[in-house]
C-alpha cells in the first residue's frame, strides 16, 4: 500500500515539473496554432542563464528571475524574427522553422558552455515524511508554482482584455483583424507570456533534476507536448491535468511494469485518450479532428 | 500559379545552397597527391590522425574531454619537437553525433577524404556501424572510451583500446564488494542490487557484474535497467530500495547517476554505492554534490609503478583534475603517435598497415625494451635505437591478440569530498 | 581523389536511402494528406525485418556471434520481407489512427513510434537492444574483392531499388487511385461524400508509404552491414520531413531532390574545418565547429523554408491545386486553371 501511495506521490511530482512547461506550451500552441519545436530550447536557455549568473556570484532567486525574463525575451525575439514572417505559410513551414531554430539555439548553448553536464545550484532538501511515504519538498513547491501559473494563465485568458483578444485571434484571425484588433500585438504578447512560463519551467526542471546539459529542453519536449495535447490545446487547466496524468503514467510504468517501458506506458495512455477523445480532456471538439484538415 | 518571382527565388535558394555546399568541400584541404585508401595509403604524405567521437548530441562531452588531451599532446609536445616524418601531425575531428549514421559517415569521411592513419575512438555506441568501415578501410583504431564487450573479440587486426573491457571492470566491482572485508576496509554487504542505464556504453556492465557476483557468492538481490536521460528516477529508486539493499552498484552517465543518488538519498537510502570509471572523478563529485557522494566507492585503472607520478604530472599539464576518459585518451594518443614515429623510423613509411603493426610493438614489452610513459621519453628512446614498452595512466597498457588491455584497478572512496585510494585489485586476480 | 569519390559514393547512397524514405512519406502526406510523425517506426521495421531475414541461422556454418534468430534468406527475398513487414506495421498504425487528422494524427503517430522504439530497445532477443547486431551479411559482397569497389557496386544496387520505389510511387500518384486521393485531400466535402471508402483509400496509401519505408530500411542495413536501435530516433523522422518539404510536397522527383539536398547540406558541413579562419577558432574549443555545423544546418533550414516554401519542385499537376498547408491563406482564391 505504501508503495502504491509513494508511486502516486512521485507521479504527481513528475507531473508537476511537466505542468509548468505544458501550460506555457498550450498557451502558445493554442493561440498561434503550430507545433513549436524550439520551445524546449527556451527551457534550456533559462536553466543555463541561472547557472551562469550564479557562477558569477549572483544569488539564486535573482538569477532565476532574470532567467525567466530571458525566456520571455528570447521567445519574443525568435517569434518576431522567424515565426511571424511565415505566419501565413501554414503549420508545416513553421514546424520546420522551429526545428531549425532549435538546432541553432541548442548549438549556441553548447558552444558557450560545452557539453558536460552542469550542476544546478540548489542544495538538496530533505523530504517530508508521512508514515513510510516520502514527499519531496521541491516538487511540492513546483506543484504550487504550477498551479499559480495555471490559474494566472486561465485568468489572463478569461478575464483580461488581452486574454479575450488572444482567444479571439486564436479562433478566427481574419475576423479578429476585421474587428480592429491588432492581432500582431496580441500574438507578440502571447509569445512573451508563453516564453516567461517556459523560462520558469526550465529553471524548475533543472532544479528538479539537479543538473543540466544542452539537450535539457529538447529531451523534455516530448512529454510536455504529450501533456498539452492530452489536456486539450489551449486549455491551461487541461495542460496541468494532462501533465499529472503523464507523470502518473510514467511513474506507475516504472514502478509496476518495467523501468524501460515507463515512457512507453505514458505514451500508450496518450494514444488511447486521443483516440477516444481527440481534442484531449478539456479541449473542444472541432473540425481539426476530422481527417485531413488541421 | 507559381509566379516567376516564386520560381526565381526558389532556384536562387537551391543554387545558393548548392554553391555553398560545393565551396565548403572545395575549400577544405585536399590531398596533393592522389592516393587510394588501401594499406598503401601513406595519406599522400600527410600525418593525419582522426578523432572519431561524438561532439554534438547527448555525449558531446566525450569528444570534448578527449580532444583536450589530443590537442595538448599533439600541439604542445609532438609538433613542437619536430612532428613525425618531418611533418606536423594534423588532428581531424569526425563527429559521430551519437547516432549510427553519423558515426559511419564521420568514419568514412575521415578514412576516405582525410586519409587518416588511425582513429582515436570510436565510442561503444557507434562501434556497431563503424566496425565495418574499419575493416573495409583497414584503419587501425585506438579507443579511449569504448568499454563495450563487443570489442572483446572483434578481430585481431585494427582494433585496440586504452580502456579495459567492461567485463573486467564489472568483475572488479563484484570482487571488491564480495571481498569487502579485505578490499573495502572491513565492510560487509549482504544485500546488493544493481542499476544499469539502457545505453550502449552502459549495458556491457550488466552481465559481467551479475555473473561475477554469482560466482563470488553474493548473488544480486535485484537488477534494474532504467531509461537514460529522464528527469526523475524516483520510482526506479523506490523499486530498488524495496529490498533494503546495503549496497547499490550504479552504472550510468554522470548526469543520470547524480539524479539517482540524490533521489535515493531523499528516499531515505543510507547504504553504500559503487560506481564505474565514468563517475570516479572530481567532476562527478562537483556535479552530484559532495554531501550526496560522501562514502561512494569507485573504480579506476591503476597506473603502474613506472608511472607513479604520472598522474600528478598529467594533472598539472591539464590544469585541472582529469575528467572522464582523459587518462585513457592520454594513453591512446601516445600509443598512436609513438607507433607512427616508430613506423617512420623502422619501416621508412607511415601507413595504416605499418601503424597497425607498430601499435603492438610500442605497447607490449619485449626483451630490451625501455619503459616509457610519455611522448618525449618514447621519442628519445626510439631515436636512440631502443625498443619501447609504453606504460601509462591506464596501466601497463599491453594489448592481447584482440587489442584489449588489462589493468590493475584502484578502488577509491569519496572521503571528505575527494576520491581517496582504498585498495588495489591486480589484473591477474580477475582472470 | 579516389578517396573523395568513395566518400561521395557513400554519401550518395545515404541520400538515396533518405530519398526512398521521402518517397514513402510523400505518398502518405503529399498524396493522401496524412501527416505521419512516426515515420521512423516503419524504417525501423524494414531494417530489422531485413536483418532477421538475412542473418544466417544458428545452425549454419556461417553463423557468427550469440544472436539466436536468422533465416539465411537471399537479399532479394529480404527486400520483400522488409517491404511486407513495414507495410504491415503501417497497416496497424493506419487502422488505429487514420480517422484523426492534423495535429492529433501527428502526435499519435509520434507517440506510436516512441512506443515501438521502446519495444525494439527492450526486446533484446529480437534486436539485441543497445548492443546492436553486427556484422550483417551485405548483398553480393562476396562477388567483389575490394571493399572500395563494393561501395560503388552498392551505390548501383541502391539506385536500382530507388528506381523501383520511384516507379511505385509515381504509378500510385498518377493512377486513378492517386487522383481520388488528391481529391480527398483537397476537398472535405468530397471526402465525406465518399464516406468509408475515403478511409480505405487513405489506408492503402499509408500502407504503400510503409512499404517504401521498408525498402529504405533494407537498403540502409545493407549499406552499413549492421543494425542498432539507436538509429531509429525521432530526428530521423524530422530529416525525412525536411527532405519532403525542401523538395516539394507532392512531387516525387522533388522529394528525391530534397533528400539529396538535405544530405548534401548535412555532410558538406563536415568540411568546415577546411575553411581557413575557422580552423584556428576550433583548436581552442572542441565544441565549436561541430556546434557551428548545426547552427549552419539550422539556418539553412530556416532560409530554405523562408525563400522556397513550396520546395524546389512543387507539385506539378494537370489542374492547379496546391496542398493546403503551404498555400497563402490570406490571398484571394484563384479560379482553377487547366494546364494543357
Amino acid at each position: 500500500m505504501d508503495y502504491f501511495l509513494q508511486t502516486i506521490v512521485y507521479g504527481l511530482a513528475t507531473g508537476a515539473v511537466i505542468s509548468v512547461a505544458a501550460v506555457g506550451l498550450t498557451l502558445s500552441f493554442g493561440v498561434t496554432g503550430f507545433i513549436n519545436f524550439s520551445y524546449g530550447e527556451i527551457l534550456t536557455v533559462a536553466a543555463y542563464t541561472t547557472y551562469a549568473l550564479t557562477q558569477a556570484g549572483m544569488a539564486l532567486p535573482l538569477a532565476a528571475l532574470i532567467a525567466i525574463f530571458m525566456g520571455g525575451v528570447v521567445t519574443f525575439l525568435v517569434a518576431r524574427g522567424f515565426f511571424e514572417p511565415l505566419r501565413d505559410r501554414g503549420p508545416l513551414a513553421l514546424l520546420i522553422t522551429g526545428v531549425g531554430v532549435a538546432f541553432v539555439i541548442q548549438s549556441l548553448v553548447q558552444m558557450a558552455f560545452g557539453g558536460s553536464p552542469k550542476p544546478f545550484p540548489l542544495p538538496l532538501m530533505t523530504p517530508w515524511q508521512i508514515g513510510e511515504v516520502y514527499i519531496p519538498k521541491l516538487q511540492v513547491i513546483i506543484l504550487v508554482l504550477a498551479i499559480v501559473c495555471m490559474i494566472a494563465v486561465h485568468a489572463l485568458l478569461r478575464y483580461t482584455l488581452m486574454g479575450r483578444t488572444m482567444r479571439a485571434a486564436a479562433s478566427n484571425d481574419a475576423l479578429a483583424k476585421l474587428s480592429g484588433l491588432n492581432t500582431r500585438r496580441i500574438i507578440g504578447g502571447t509569445w512573451l507570456v508563453s516564453g516567461l512560463i517556459a523560462g520558469l519551467g526550465g529553471v524548475l526542471l533543472a532544479s528538479s533534476q539537479g543538473n543540466m546539459s544542452p539537450t535539457l529542453g529538447f529531451n523534455f519536449l516530448l512529454v510536455v507536448f504529450a501533456a498539452a495535447m492530452l489536456g486539450g490545446i489551449g486549455q491551461p487547466y487541461g495542460a496541468m491535468l494532462g501533465a499529472l496524468v503523464i507523470g502518473l503514467g510514467i511513474e506507475f510504468g516504472a514502478a509496476y511494469v518495467s523501468a524501460d517501458y515507463s515512457q512507453a506506458l505514458a505514451f500508450g495512455v496518450l494514444i488511447v485518450v486521443l483516440l477516444v477523445r481527440p481534442s484531449g480532456f478539456l479541449g473542444k471538439p472541432s473540425l481539426a479532428t476530422a481527417g485531413g484538415a488541421s | 500559379m507559381t509566379s516567376n518571382k516564386n520560381r526565381r527565388s526558389r532556384y536562387t535558394a537551391l543554387a545558393g545552397l548548392s554553391v555553398s555546399a560545393v565551396l565548403m568541400t572545395a575549400c577544405s584541404s585536399s590531398p596533393d597527391v592522389p592516393g587510394s585508401d588501401g594499406p598503401e595509403a601513406s595519406s599522400s604524405g600527410k600525418m593525419n590522425v582522426g578523432v572519431l567521437l561524438p561532439f554534438t548530441g547527448e555525449y558531446s562531452w566525450v569528444g570534448e574531454n578527449v580532444d583536450e588531451v589530443v590537442q595538448m599532446i599533439i600541439n604542445d609536445q609532438v609538433n613542437p619537437s619536430g612532428g613525425i616524418g618531418g611533418q606536423d601531425v594534423v588532428i581531424v575531428l569526425g563527429d559521430e553525433e551519437g547516432t549510427v549514421d553519423g558515426g559511419v559517415l564521420a568514419a568514412r569521411k575521415l578514412a576516405n577524404t582525410d586519409q587518416v592513419l588511425a582513429f582515436i575512438g570510436p565510442t561503444s555506441l557507434s562501434f556497431t556501424g563503424v566496425r565495418q568501415v574499419i575493416v573495409d578501410t583497414k584503419t587501425p583504431m585506438v579507443s579511449p572510451a569504448a568499454g563495450t564487450v563487443e570489442l572483446d573479440s572483434a578481430g585481431e587486426e585494427y582494433f585496440h583500446r586504452a580502456v579495459p573491457s567492461d567485463s573486467l571492470g564489472g568483475k572488479a566491482i563484484a570482487k571488491a564488494i564480495s571481498e569487502a572485508e579485505e578490499l573495502l576496509e572491513g565492510e560487509s554487504f549482504e544485500t546488493v542490487s544493481l542499476m544499469v542505464g539502457d545505453a550502449p556504453a552502459l549495458v556491457s556492465f550488466e552481465e559481467p557484474i551479475q555473473a561475477a557476483m554469482e560466482e563470488y557468492g553474493t548473488p544480486l538481490a535485484k537488477s534494474v535497467r532504467y531509461s537514460v536521460n529522464r528527469e526523475s528516477y524516483r520510482s526506479e529508486v523506490s523499486d530498488i530500495l524495496g529490498d533494503d539493499p546495503d549496497m547499490i552498484i550504479l552504472v550510468g552517465s554522470p548526469a543520470d547517476s547524480a539524479k539517482v543518488m540524490a533521489q535515493a538519498q531523499q528516499n531515505g537510502y543510507d547504504g553504500s554505492w559503487f560506481v564505474t570509471q565514468d563517475q570516479t572523478n572530481a567532476e562527478y563529485i562537483e556535479l552530484a554534490g559532495a554531501d550526496v557522494v560522501e562514502g561512494v566507492y569507485g573504480l579506476q585503472e591503476a597506473a603502474p609503478e613506472a608511472a607513479a607520478d604520472l598522474r600528478e604530472t598529467f594533472t598539472e599539464a591539464l590544469g585541472h583534475d582529469p575528467d572522464i576518459f582523459q587518462t585513457n585518451a592520454y594513453d591512446a594518443v601516445n600509443l598512436t603517435v609513438l607507433a607512427m614515429y616508430l613506423a617512420d623510423k623502422e619501416d621508412g613509411e607511415v601507413t595504416r598497415a605499418t601503424v597497425d603493426a607498430r601499435l603492438e610493438d610500442v605497447a607490449n614489452p619485449e626483451d630490451g625494451d625501455v619503459v616509457v610513459t610519455s611522448w618525449e621519453e618514447g621519442k628519445a628512446a626510439i631515436d636512440a635505437g631502443d625498443g619501447i614498452d609504453y606504460q601509462g595512466l591506464s596501466g601497463p597498457v599491453d594489448f592481447d591478440e584482440f587489442g584489449n588491455i588489462t589493468a590493475p584497478f584502484d578502488i577509491l572512496q569519496v572521503q571528505s569530498g575527494e576520491f581517496a585510494p582504498v585498495s588495489v585489485i591486480q589484473a591477474d586476480e580477475l582472470q | 581523389m579516389t578517396g573523395w569519390l568513395l566518400f561521395g559514393a557513400f554519401v550518395l547512397t545515404n541520400a538515396l536511402i533518405y530519398g526512398i524514405l521521402a518517397l514513402g512519406l510523400n505518398t502518405q502526406y503529399g498524396l493522401a494528406g496524412q501527416a505521419n510523425f512516426g515515420f521512423v517506426a516503419l524504417f525501423a521495421a524494414g531494417a530489422f525485418a531485413t536483418t532477421l531475414a538475412v542473418l544466417p541461422p544458428p545452425d549454419s556454418p556461417e553463423y557468427v556471434g550469440t544472436y539466436e534468430i536468422g533465416f539465411g534468406l537471399p537479399w532479394g527475398a529480404a527486400l520483400l520481407v522488409a517491404a511486407a513487414t513495414a507495410g504491415g506495421v503501417a497497416l496497424l498504425m493506419g487502422l488505429v489512427c487514420l480517422r484523426l487528422g492534423g495535429h492529433y494524427l501527428a502526435m499519435v503517430t509520434f507517440a506510436m513510434a516512441q512506443v515501438f522504439a521502446s519495444f525494439l530497445a527492450n526486446e533484446e532477443w529480437i534486436t539485441k537492444g543497445q548492443f546492436g547486431i553486427s556484422p550483417v551479411p551485405q548483398p553480393l559482397r562476396d562477388q567483389v574483392d575490394e571493399a572500395s569497389t563494393y561501395i560503388y557496386l552498392y551505390l548501383g544496387l541502391a539506385a536500382v531499388v530507388t528506381l523501383v520505389a520511384y516507379i511505385l510511387a509515381e504509378r500510385a500518384g498518377r493512377s486513378p487511385f492517386g487522383r481520388v486521393l488528391r481529391g480527398i485531400r483537397e476537398d472535405e466535402v468530397a471526402a465525406r461524400t465518399l464516406g468509408k471508402a475515403a478511409g480505405a483509400f487513405k489506408l492503402k496509401a499509408f500502407v504503400l508509404g510503409g512499404v517504401l519505408a521498408g525498402l529504405a530500411g533494407a537498403v540502409w542495413v545493407g549499406s552499413i552491414g549492421a543494425v542498432h536501435v539507436g538509429q531509429f530516433i525521432p530526428v530521423v523522422t524530422f530529416n525525412v520531413w525536411l527532405a519532403v518539404l525542401l523538395g516539394g510536397v507532392g512531387n516525387n522527383r522533388g522529394v528525391l531532390l530534397g533528400a539529396l539536398l538535405l544530405v548534401l547540406i548535412r555532410e558538406s558541413t563536415r568540411f568546415l574545418e577546411g575553411v581557413p579562419f575557422l580552423a584556428d577558432l576550433a583548436a581552442s574549443n572542441a565544441s565549436f565547429l561541430p556546434s557551428l555545423r548545426y547552427v549552419i544546418i539550422g539556418l539553412a533550414l530556416i532560409l530554405v523554408v523562408r525563400f522556397a516554401p513550396q520546395g524546389v519542385l512543387p507539385e506539378r499537376l494537370r489542374k492547379r491545386v496546391q496542398p493546403d498547408l503551404t498555400a497563402d491563406e490570406s490571398a484571394p482564391v484563384e479560379p482553377v486553371q487547366v494546364k494543357a
